[in-house]
């Protein structure tokens, strides 16, 4: 086993654990039952295996696999951007923030696996093994994935000559120290000043702005950053980026390769490289660490139980949720459909973290397609773009945000509460159905159309409201299409990452629509009799479909084990 | 018993407050070797605080813990490994099999590995899962995970035990076999800190009895000394105790609100 020669290399450090405070012998078996686990977790890869009641092994060697095709990406930087100092830089920062996400993703199932304050805490374990040994854990997980990021620019840099592959090691090493530290300082620092209840929020808010981040900065960048300007151009002379660890790290590669050349510069960055990995090992350990044990376990022990008091949740038939669902879902069953879906979308965490980078993503999408992909110059594009009608590209790809609410809203990790609709008499699963697309529609989709509607009124002027119309309607029906092909289950009643197989092409046919009515509707815009009247039978198509949509019954609903 | 003039656990005044709620009010308490304590109180009494406390999981709190004689926070390790705790919400890593839970458990307590493996396959047969120990405990039923949990709480020997809700998803049999064990561990001169709501089985198992009620002991003594001579069940001093004697109007109110 691997794992056993990565614990026995860690325990050759044994006498600097053993000065911090921390019981080797607990160390290795806490390790080493970590490993195990992570090795046995089912994760995105292979989730087939995981439904066929297979037992999951080794799934972190998979994942492995997959991160080193990402690295290889990379490795391209790396061979086409010529000036090593800038191509260094920026594969570091790539790098750096793809460890850092992985690091976030695992966060909550490796680093705070909330059971050990029952299982570990209560044990003879001292506080300094605790947080070494949640340290390490979390640090060979990263190694692992740093290993399978870097290996394909280890050959690359091997190959260019046997010191800069060294140096790359070294690079790779420290890169991967600091990303965990940063990641475990700012997990740490914000423990020390909020609120456990506040922690888990903060948690999912910072992945859905970091998502948002990484999403608009991977469409982004590589049309504004031009690699043949780079080629020439000299980093250093952007002080801004003196406080990026990565550019620490190019320092240690300019030194190697470039030692005569080398400014002063270079060699401070080059030992901030070198001094800050000890220098945030000292700082988490000393001065962090203490006390963050307890704060998480008062995480758990506080659990959800916050007094969660919104607008919404008024007595029964007070406040703003309930007035609106009685007015647009009258029927008892609906109405409870309606309801329930308003008010879970608002406090599943996990629902939240998935949902609202889309949000997000619509503008980049429509950037990047409206005038980044463009040949010609940024400034010509954006003129391009206010004459002609791209608002139609903008409001169709609001339906992305639509189908990404309806792909979640029928999945939870507390799925398993949904018995209460297998136990009730529901006759006909549809009156759900209808409530919870009701209530996506008015709580997500309409005020996020309405924002884009108005930008595109104020932006092309009142001659777009027929095509929004029109937009909105297609909107509805595309959405329920989704509902009946895609999502085919009661909300918040499947367990999140159950693939499901066989549908491809079905979902490949359901994504066609928005994009091939979007077309139509662009070559149709010249004649705005055209659009409206459209905007007329889509309207009559929607509400047909959504009747349709009512009546949907068991037989077509998939349901959990 | 001679040792009964030793106090083991020995808490002295413990407030706990979180946030301007204060969920311990002075607790006042000394436990001696060999009993067997009941602890019981409504929900939201501080039943489990009290246990965070004893087993080191809360440190801030106002007052003295002494156990051996010694103030917990100054050693809390040493503390610990004294300690069998089972914790009340079954929190185990499921994707491991029995075994290797407890080759675990038993390290983080110092364990050697051999011991810890025959002592492990003891328990798990007197328990009747010797069958199940490698398997992964993911497809593990409630009572089946409980079990583990339970030997995870006592292999290494503990001379306290605390118990929270140790019966919950058992069988018949091994809710009978559970409370012939923690009368043959008293015997052996364990203390056992038991927790629940289970009335019937707290009034069996426990010499001693605690109620708690909004932060503050209301009752302590044995079964024999609460009843007072009377004849009540412990449900009903219980009830009493926690200004919910009316139960039978609480009934009635439920059943009015379904007409």
């Amino acid at each position: 086993m691997i794992n056993k020669y990565i614990i026995n290399f860690i325990l050759l450090f044994k006498s600097l654990f053993v000065r911090f405070g921390v019981d080797p012998n607990q160390l290795r078996i806490i390790l080493n039952t970590k490993m195990k686990m992570d090795d046995r977790r089912p994760n995105v890869y292979n989730q087939q295996r995981k439904k066929q009641h297979k037992e999951v092994n080794n799934s972190s060697w998979l994942t492995m696999f997959f991160l080193a095709l990402t690295g290889l990406v990379f490795t391209i930087i790396l061979g086409v951007v010529k000036a090593p100092y800038a191509a260094h830089t920026i594969y570091f920062s790539a790098f750096m923030v793809m460890l850092a996400i992985t690091l976030i993703s695992d966060f909550t199932s490796v680093l705070i696996d909330v059971r050990d304050n029952y299982i570990i805490l209560p044990r003879p374990v001292s506080e300094a093994t605790f947080t070494v040994s949640r340290i390490l854990h979390i640090g060979i997980h990263i190694e692992k994935m740093a290993f399978a990021i870097a290996i394909s620019g280890m050959v690359f840099s091997f190959w260019q000559g046997t010191v800069s592959g060294f140096i790359f090691l070294l690079e790779v090493l420290i890169a991967t120290v600091m990303s965990i530290f940063l990641v475990n300082i700012i997990y740490l620092v914000v423990l020390k000043i909020t609120s456990p209840q506040k922690f888990k929020d903060f948690i999912s808010y910072f992945q859905i702005i970091f998502s948002v981040i990484i999403f608009a900065a991977y469409y982004t960048l590589p049309r504004l950053i031009n690699a043949s300007v780079l080629a020439n151009f000299n980093i250093k002379e952007f002080k801004v980026l003196a406080f990026i660890p990565p550019m620490w790290l190019a320092a240690l590669h300019e030194l190697a390769v470039n030692f005569k050349t080398a400014d002063g510069l270079t060699f401070i960055y080059a030992a901030l490289a070198l001094i800050t990995p000890v220098v945030s090992l000292y700082l988490v350990i000393k001065v962090l660490a203490p006390g963050f044990n307890e704060k998480l376990s008062a995480i758990s022990a506080s659990g959800d139980d916050a007094t969660i008091v919104s607008s919404e949740g008024k007595g029964a038939s007070r406040g703003f949720m309930n007035k609106l669902a009685a007015i647009v879902a009258p029927k008892p069953i609906e109405n409870a459909g309606f309801k329930f879906t308003w008010l879970l979308s608002s406090r599943y965490r996990d629902f939240k973290v998935k949902v609202y980078p889309a949000f997000a993503y619509v503008p980049v999408y429509f950037l990047y397609f409206g005038f980044m992909s463009k040949k010609g110059s940024l400034a010509q594009n954006w003129e391009n773009m206010k004459d002609g009608n791209m608002y139609i590209l903008l409001i169709y790809l609001t339906s992305f945000v639509l189908t990404t609410v309806l792909q979640n809203a029928n999945m939870t990790d507390k799925y398993k509460a949904s018995w209460i609709f297998f136990t009730t008499p529901l006759k006909q699963p549809g009156e759900i159905l209808a409530g919870m697309y009701k209530a996506i529609i008015i709580k997500f989709y309409l005020p996020y159309f309405s924002l884009i509607s108005v930008f595109s009124i104020i932006f092309w002027g009142p001659k777009v409201i027929n095509d929004l119309i029109l937009a909105l309607m297609v909107g509805f029906i595309y959405g329920i299409l989704v509902a009946l092909f895609r999502v085919k289950g009661l909300p918040f009643s499947q367990p999140v990452n159950l693939k499901k197989g066989g549908r491809v092409f079905i979902s490949f046919a359901t994504m066609l629509v928005p994009v091939g009515i979007g077309f139509l509707h662009h070559w149709a815009a010249k004649w705005e009799w055209v659009i409206t009247i459209s905007a007329i039978l889509m309207t009559g198509a929607a509400l047909l479909m959504f009747n349709y949509y009512r009546k949907e019954s068991w037989e077509n609903l998939e349901m959990a084990d | 018993m001679e040792t009964s003039q030793l106090p083991i656990i020995s808490i002295k005044n413990l407030k706990k407050s979180y946030g301007d709620k204060q969920v311990l009010k002075g607790i006042n308490l000394d436990i001696y070797p060999g009993q067997v304590i009941g602890y019981i109180g409504p929900n939201g009494a501080g039943k489990s605080t009290t246990v965070k406390v004893l087993t080191g999981l809360i440190n801030d709190y106002e007052g003295e813990v002494l156990m051996y004689n010694q103030n917990i926070q100054e050693d809390i390790l040493a503390i610990k490994a004294q300690i069998g705790y089972v914790p009340e919400n079954a929190e185990i890593y499921d994707v491991l099999t029995p075994l290797e839970y407890l080759d675990f458990v038993g390290k983080l307590y110092g364990m050697d590995e051999d011991q810890i493996a025959e002592r492990a396959m003891k328990l798990l047969k007197a328990f009747g899962i010797d069958g199940n120990a490698d398997q992964r405990m993911d497809t593990f039923s409630k009572g089946m995970r409980q079990k583990v949990l339970l030997i995870s709480g006592i292999i290494h020997n503990p001379k306290i035990i605390i118990l929270d809700e140790p019966l919950s998803g058992l069988d018949a049999n091994a809710v009978i076999m559970v409370k012939e064990l923690i009368a043959l561990l008293a015997k052996e001169g364990k203390t056992i800190f038991y927790c629940s709501h289970m009335m019937d089985v707290v009034e069996k198992v426990s010499d001693r009895i605690l109620l708690i009620n909004q932060g503050e002991i209301v009752a302590d003594g044995s079964f024999e000394e609460l009843k007072a001579g009377g004849d009540q069940t412990l449900e009903r001093i219980f009830a009493k105790l926690t200004g919910k004697e009316e139960g039978n109007q609480e009934a009635n109110d439920v059943l009015s609100a379904l007409n």
